[in-house]
């Protein structure tokens, strides 16, 4: 038997008249004898008629229904705030499905402390991503590298107060961004696979020396 | 039954060109469930004259809101319906999409009603010479099935006319449908239900109801 979804095909092309005349016939007695069939062919005159009576999309229309979609980023995004105070750092984590926000402060106020490397670790699908940050020597900035557990291979693209900044086309190869992160700032850091967004982070960060 | 070799085909799935790119019924669909804009796009240039054409004929409400809550239950659910399509051709999600369309058109229709707190005939047929109630409004599926095992004992060419008719097309939707002349097709539904009261095949429902 010919498989039901080439049935299909062949049936819009009997409608739109352009299968031969013996295929015509071959088709027209197949309609004829099989209820099933009968009842595809009705309903595509049915969808073809409708597509006919349809519009075109607009360009408002395609805009609104474009935003109701498309999936928002809220289940694939977390965002976390980094404030570095004078003898704190004070990090603040949204949940994946809300942004809700909780919060962690660690105080570094021992005589002789500097300002060292700062990481936090998420699980995304399975591996765990820990995002350094390493403020600069004069205290304005900060540089951030990735580490992953398990090592996956993906792209990880830095945009710096929404323009991408800098790419790692493959985390296997280098885990470092080089391009240091100005404070304030909003930085995202969106990981690719497979031409797939994954996930995306977005970082708030806030320095007070 | 089809023989391959005498149609000669190769009937493989549709394909769609976009910017010198193909895509496959499949990959567009996966596509849309993964947010991809250009999916989305391309799905609104494929489909959605089906949405808005099902929107406009079926829907008691205005179109605008039909055709948005069409494509609220497209991704309810982190995109359900469209995940659950499970054919791999343009035709068969032209079906699918259609019933999926319908069915949400048919409850949205159901619940306005409700609203309204009055009833209001899901398959409206305002033809004046061959009046609807002659061949019966079914009721529930059941009843539909028995009318279409009657119907499909007639000719082709009355057979389909009145599965449209059944389906809640007006003769002259009908006739475009068809491509056949208005007159034809009134002759068809007149001729179908004639023959189909003389065979006492058909519960003829304004008799049951006393008119």
């Amino acid at each position: 038997m010919e498989p039901k979804n080439n049935l299909e095909e062949i049936m819009i092309r009997y409608i739109q008249g352009e299968l031969t005349v013996i295929e015509a016939a071959e088709i027209k007695e197949r309609i004829k004898n099989s209820k099933e069939d009968f009842m595809m062919y009705v309903s595509l005159q049915e969808a073809l008629y409708l597509m006919k009576k349809g519009r075109d999309i607009q360009k408002t229309e395609r805009d609104t229904l474009l935003n109701l979609v498309t999936k928002t980023e809220k289940i694939n995004h977390i965002q976390l705030i980094v404030r570095f105070l004078k003898d704190q750092i004070i990090i603040s984590s949204s949940d994946q499905e809300e942004l809700n926000y909780q919060g962690i402060m660690a105080e570094f106020a021992y005589r002789g402390s500097k300002p060292g490397p700062v990481s936090i670790s998420r699980e995304f699908d399975g591996v765990i991503i820990t995002f350094i940050f390493t403020p600069s020597i004069d205290k304005k900035s900060v540089f951030l590298s990735l580490n992953l557990d398990p090592d996956s291979e993906m792209s990880a693209i830095l945009s710096i107060n929404h323009s991408k900044a800098e790419t790692i086309k493959s985390t296997l190869k280098s885990k470092s961004f080089e391009t240091p992160i100005p404070s304030p700032s909003d930085v995202e850091v969106e990981f690719i696979k497979n031409k797939k967004s994954l996930f995306s982070v977005g970082i708030k960060f806030h320095t007070e020396v | 039954m089809i023989d391959r070799k005498v149609l000669g085909y190769k009937f493989t799935n549709m394909k769609f060109s976009i910017q010198k790119e193909e895509f496959l019924i499949s990959d567009l669909i996966s596509g849309c469930v993964n947010g991809k804009k250009e999916s989305w796009d391309l799905f609104f240039q494929k489909f959605h004259r089906l949405v808005t054409g099902i929107a406009f004929h079926k829907s008691h409400d205005s179109m605008e809101d039909a055709v948005q809550t069409i494509y609220l239950r497209l991704i309810e659910n982190d995109y359900r319906v469209l995940k659950k399509f499970n054919g791999s051709s343009y035709g068969a999600f032209l079906l699918y999409l259609k019933e999926v369309c319908r069915n949400v058109i048919k409850e949205e229709n159901k619940k306005l009603s409700q609203k309204k707190s009055h009833i209001v005939p899901t398959e409206v047929n305002t033809d004046s010479i061959v009046d609807p109630k002659s061949i019966g409004t079914p009721e529930n599926d059941e009843e539909r099935e028995q009318l279409l095992e009657k119907i499909m004992e007639l000719k082709m060419g009355f057979r389909e006319v009145m599965v449209l008719k059944l389906n809640g097309y007006k003769a002259r939707e009908i006739a475009e449908i068809l491509k056949l002349p208005l007159n034809t097709v009134l002759t068809r539904i007149k001729r179908s239900i004639e023959k189909l009261k003389k065979n006492e095949k058909l519960e003829i429902k304004s008799n049951s109801n006393g008119h």
